[in-house]
Formats: structure tokens, sequence, C-alpha cells
């Protein structure tokens, strides 16, 4: 970009100096060599070998230094090979005209040189703008965060348009605060430099503007590439914007149909065990069923049923908020996956007394990062899952795999229920989302969406499948790290085993 | 002890308040009950109740405040009443001494068995410590250092055996992860929690029936461990 500004005089100084220069030496040479030449030979030689160097220092040193050899090409050719030979004087009609076109085809020769070779020196440039240009829109075409794109902009241009000083505003929605990147710094002595603005903008609406800072105009071709990237800068904004628009219509679409999920599924779910309360609580009130009768202790047992039901459900709908609203965070320790295990199948004890459960949980799983009361919860949730959806009598197999180079546990829960399509396999853990052919079962839909929650939360993967085996059917798969934050659980040093007392005792006797 | 057990209430919840009068008192305890922190530590130092059960969400002050208040002049046995999701204010209460805890909504049965344990050990303070602790077959000898089971001597490390004995002296109270640590391996080792679930594991395949089903060495999820109170 140097070459295409005009330069000062001062800086082509050496240019100069080597136009005079290589024309008095080839004086020189021409002055001695053809000493004894005759005229009618030797001006023909002057002329030819004076316009060969003329035409290489133009391409070598550029237009200016070219005239300026012709200058002095055209002053010593008078002085030293025109009669009278040492005065510039012309005495000849035919040496003037000798004279004139040699002046005339040195000038013209060196202007046609000067701006083929400009034209050149432009060409390249503007290909390797082109070329620097392009990359950038590809760029461009990548990025999707507004920032990414600032930033992208403002260093590139920096660099593309050798300025001082880029600056860039810009924003997708008018309520928005605009995102701001700049390169390079103004310093005092730029400060004045000159300031171009080109606006960003898609039909009439401004996303933004981009402000060059140079010590040198813009030239028209850089403008225009300037202008080119704006407008492209702008479309890249309005794909971006018109993606978000979609995005924010469909969250709202999304919330929207969770709402009504929300108020069918709670609704259902929070009359059934409040109707039994009541009709319980009254009917004990006012003395239709004595407490004591066989008749009272059963109603009792539906109000204590119906009370643990409506804990159950608040304690779902607490833990969904707090999954999505991110503040499910997992209170992580060493625990001892077998005790978690052990604990779950005790409490669920009564709930299992209807299927065979199998286990098939090594006695060596290692110490895994995760917190015990959230992992119970999955246990929980997905035990109970199996106890109502598979039918009674059939098998559950709970299944602990130690995958030592994945640094993973995986755990397996296979029930011998219905298969899924592969359109309730994907949805089985949104929440609220409930098994078509399940209308008798009970339940908000949120549980399976907790366990998800809970296991990415840690970590992990949750996930399930039809299996075909001996006994078919579904089966939920979790893995969990074994690893807390790339480390592995310190275990104490082995301790020595002591003798019985009474061994010890029977040994000294 | 001749006269009728004093249990405090410290509850700003009035439903809780009247629950728990009523349940207590039915079972011929005298029940005081306080709706904030302060009321709540005058009536303790003017009373002199056997068991204190504190709620941890009170309005004037944190719950774990009260119990380090009430710690510094007395061994009132205090059980902790907590919502589900306060696991780190329910350690907290453990560790500045709380004796247990509840999880509201909680079981009557709980309830009472909780207050029932914290009323033996109201009994036990101020005398010597026992040297033999016995829970079903199991026989902890802590000055002779034996342990039998069903009349047969099990044999444990001395760590097991320091393990076994804390949770033998504190029987039926909930120790704390870091507070059993502390005691059982020293301060340096207090979040070391990968050693007592190992230390725990090998006490119960030697004191369980059956080490997957617990009966003796109990689990609390996330706070730490109990070791079952005599009946």
């Amino acid at each position: 970009m140097l070459d295409m500004r005009p330069s000062h005089s001062w800086q082509r100084l050496p240019s100069y100096v080597l136009a005079v220069a290589t024309v008095g030496l080839v004086t020189l040479m021409l002055f001695t060599a053809l000493a004894d030449t005759g005229n009618q030979f030797k001006l023909p030689i002057v002329i030819l070998a004076y316009l060969l160097v003329i035409n290489i220092l133009t391409l070598l040193a550029g237009f200016w230094p070219g005239i300026a050899s012709a200058v002095v090409a055209f002053l010593c050719f008078n002085y030293y090979f025109i009669e009278p030979r040492g005065t510039l004087l012309v005495t000849h009609i035919a040496d003037v005209i000798v004279l004139g076109v040699f002046f005339m085809v040195a000038v013209v020769n060196s202007r046609l040189l000067g701006y083929v070779q400009r034209r050149a020196i432009e060409s390249a440039q503007r290909e390797r703008d082109t070329a620097r240009f392009y990359e950038l829109s590809l760029a461009l075409v990548g990025s999707q965060q507004i920032g990414e794109i600032a930033e992208l902009l403002a260093q590139r241009l920096h660099v593309i348009l050798h300025a001082q000083r880029i600056e860039l505003s810009l924003r997708l929605f008018a309520d928005e605060t605009p995102v701001v990147a700049s390169a390079g710094k103004l310093t005092t002595k730029t400060a004045g430099g000159l300031a171009y603005t080109v606006p960003i903008a898609t039909a009439g609406v401004t996303l933004g503007h981009v402000q060059v800072w140079r010590v040198t105009a813009l030239s028209t071709g850089e403008q225009r590439l300037l202008r080119t990237l704006a407008a492209e800068t702008a479309l890249v904004l309005d794909r971006t914007r018109t993606a978000r628009t979609e995005t924010r219509a469909q969250v709202l679409e999304e919330s929207d149909r969770l709402k009504t999920a929300l108020l069918g599924s709670v609704s259902h779910e929070l009359r059934t065990p409040l109707a039994t309360i009541r009709a319980g609580a009254e009917s004990l009130r006012r003395g239709l069923v004595l407490p004591g009768s066989r008749e009272g202790r059963e109603l009792l047992d539906d109000v204590c049923d119906g009370a643990q039901r409506l804990t159950r459900l608040v304690d779902n709908m607490l833990d969904m908020s707090r999954i999505e609203s991110g503040a499910l965070h997992p209170q992580r320790e060493w625990v001892d996956l077998i005790d978690i295990i052990d604990g779950t199948l005790e409490h669920l004890s009564d709930d299992l007394g209807r299927h065979r459960l199998t286990l098939d949980v090594p006695e060596t799983v290692p110490l895994i990062p995760a917190d015990p009361v959230q992992l119970d919860q999955v246990f929980t949730n997905l035990i109970n899952n199996s106890i109502k959806y598979a039918p009674t009598g059939t098998l559950i197999t709970l299944q602990v795999v130690t995958q030592a180079v994945e640094k993973l546990v995986q755990v397996q829960l296979s029930n011998q229920c219905q298969r899924l399509s592969a359109d309730d396999l994907s949805r089985i853990f949104d929440k609220f989302y409930r098994l078509t052919h399940a209308e008798r079962v009970q339940g908000a839909g949120l549980g399976l969406s907790i366990c998800k929650g809970i296991i990415e939360a840690h970590g992990g993967r949750l996930w399930a499948e039809n299996w075909s085996g001996s006994e078919p059917g579904l089966r939920f798969n979790f893995t969990l790290p074994l690893t807390w934050d790339g480390a592995e659980p310190r275990l104490p040093p082995p301790e020595a085993q002591p003798q019985l007392h009474r061994q010890a005792q029977e040994t000294l006797a | 002890m001749n006269h009728a057990p004093v249990i405090l209430v410290i509850d700003d919840e009035v439903q809780i308040q009247r629950a728990l009068y009523k349940i207590l008192s039915e079972r011929h305890y005298r029940v005081l009950v306080a709706a904030t922190g302060e009321a709540g530590l005058a009536s303790a130092a003017a009373e002199m109740p056997d068991v204190i059960i504190l709620d941890l969400g009170l309005p004037d002050m944190d719950g774990t405040e009260v119990c380090e208040k009430l710690r510094q002049w007395t061994h009132t046995p205090i059980i902790v009443l907590s919502a589900r999701t306060d696991q780190r204010q329910k350690v907290a209460a453990l560790d500045r001494g709380a004796d247990n805890y509840l999880t509201k909504p909680f079981g009557i049965d709980e309830l009472l068995a909780h207050v029932r344990v914290a009323l033996r050990h109201a009994a036990h303070i101020g005398n010597a410590p026992e040297s033999v602790i016995e829970i079903g077959t199991l026989r902890i000898d802590l000055s002779w250092h034996v342990v039998t089971l069903g009349g047969t001597e099990v044999k444990l490390t001395a760590t097991e055996f320091k393990l076994l004995a804390y949770l033998a002296r504190n029987e039926g109270r909930v120790l704390t992860h870091r507070g059993i640590l502390n005691e059982v391996w020293g301060m340096e080792y207090e979040n070391q929690v990968e050693y007592l679930r190992v230390y725990m594991r090998q006490l119960r395949t030697k004191l369980e029936a059956d080490p997957h089903r617990p009966r003796l060495l109990l689990t609390e999820p996330g706070v730490g461990y109990r070791l079952a109170a005599r009946k």
C-alpha cells in the first residue's frame, strides 16, 4: 500500500542521485569509447544508448527519476556530442530536430513505462487486498457471536488498511447496548489523521458503524472495499438477527407449551391426593367413621399416603425449578456407590415387593465424586419408574460396570417393560412427558427429567434404550466420572491386622 | 427421672409448634415453645429443658448460631429441624454441637425415636462415661479395647477400633464426616472423606450380619454416620 501513496521528493533522493550518476557514467563511457568514430555513426549509437539507459532507470527507479535522467541525458547529449561541443549551443537545424525528437522519445518512453509499472504494482496490490477481504468475509460468514464479529473486523481492518486505529460498534436489535471493538492506538502525532465513518446498515436499519483513522487518505479502491465489507457485515448481522428472533419465538412457544403441560399434569397430580386427604379428614372429623375402626385406619392410611404423594410432588417440582435455573449444584464428596445403592434399596424395599430384583454390583467399585443425596434420588426415581411401568413379577436388574480406561462408572438399570418407540425414547426425559400407553400410572412426568438434570450436573450422561436379551425390555444407562477434576480418591495407607486378645493370651500362656 | 421430661421447641411456624406440642404432650412430656432464637435462648437458660428441638430457619437469627450459643454453657441434646435441601446448614449445625436432625416433613415415629435417644443422652450428661457399650449382640469394651459380636471376639485394627469407639460413645447421635475425621485421624485429615468410606466398609464387613443392609453403622447421606441407638 505504501507504493500507492504520493511520496515526498526527499524520500526518493537516492533514486535521483542514481539516475543522474548513471547518465553521467554512460556519457563518460560513450565519450571515451566513441572518440574516434565518425559523427554519422556516433549519434545513432549515443541516442540508442541513452534511450536504453533512460528506460532501464524508469523501470528501476520509477517515473520521475526516469524523467530526470532524460533531462540530464538531453543536456549531456547536447554538450558532449552535438556540434559545437562543449557548449549547449545548437547551430544545425538537423541537430535541433535530433535533440528535440530524442527528448520527446525519452519522455514518452518514461511516461509509458512508468504507467505500466504503476499499473502492475496497483493490480498486485488489489489482488492482495481482495484476497484479504475475501478471507475476512469468509471468516465473517462463519461467525455467530456479535462480539466475535466485531473483534475480528477491527483486528483485520487494522492490518489490511494500515490504519492508525479502527473503531467498531455493532448491535443486533435497537434495544440492545452496542458491542464495541477497536484496534490500534491514536498517538498524539497522528490524532489529527483522517477519519472515515462507514455505516453498517441493512434494509434501512442501522446496525452500527465502522470508523477508520489513517494518516493518508483512503484510495477509492480501499473505500469501495470498506463499503463492501460493511454491507457484508450487515448481512451477517441480519442473518444472526433472524436466527435469534426465531429462537426467541421458539423459546416463548416452548415455555407456553410447558406451562400448559404443567397445569394439566400438576393439577391432576395435586387434586387426587388432596381429594383423598380432604375426604378422609372430613369424614373423621364429622364422626362418620371412627378413628379406631378398621375403616378409620384405612382412611388414615389413605390420608398419610396422599400427604406422602404431595410431598414427593412438591419436592420434584422444587428440584425441577432448581435444575432449570441452574441452581442445582451437586455437593460432591467421595462416596461409596454400593452404600448409596444399599440405602436406596432399603427405603424402596416396600415398593419393590412385587418385582424380582437382581443386583450385579462388584464389591471393587471405586469411590466416586458425587452428591449422595442427589444420587439416591436418581436411583430412587429410576427404580420407581421401573416399578411403575414394568408388569408385576418381572425382573429388574441393576448392574454397575467400571470402565477404567474412560475413567467412568456405568450404571445399567434394566426392566421388562414394553418396548418404546424411537420418539418415546428420545422424549422420555422431557419434563411432563408421559408415555401415551400409561394413562393409569400416576406421576407428574418429572422424575426422569430430574435424573437427567442431576446426572448431567455431575458431568455424566443418561440415556434409555430398548434391549433384547433373555428378558427384553427397557434399559436406563448412566455414566459418572471416576475422577474429581482429574484427581482420584486418596485412600488410607494399609494397616496391620492385629492379633485377637484371646489368642494373644493363649500364646503367652 | 422423677419429673416429666421438659422439651423446648424453638420454631416460628405456628402449625409446627401446634403439631409438636400435641404429639409430645400426649406422650407426657412437658413442652415449652419459643418462636425466635432470642426467646429460645432465654427459655433454655431459665427452664433448663432436657431436650431442645430447634428449627434452623428462624426469623431473628441463624439456627446454627443458636446451637453455638447454647453449646457455650449447656450439653442439653439438640435436635435440629431442617428443610430437605439445607444439607450444608444441617452439617453446620451438627458441627456446632447439635446431636441429630429431622428433615421436614417428618413422621411422628421418627420424631419420637429421636426424642427418646436425646433423653437418654440427657440422662447421662455429667455421669462418668460408660466403659462398656452394648447394642444388640455387639459389645464394645472401651477400656479393654475388646469388641465382641455374639460373644465372639472381632479383631479390629487400631483405627477401626478408634472409629467404632467414637461412634459408640456418641451412640444414636449423627456425627459429621468432619467431626469423625477430626477425632479419629486428626485435624489435617478432616476433609479426607475417602478414609472414612474405606474404614466404614471394613467395619461393616466385620460387624454387620449383612454389610449391605447395615443395622448398626448407619449412613446419613451427605452428612455423616451414626451408630444405631440401643432399643
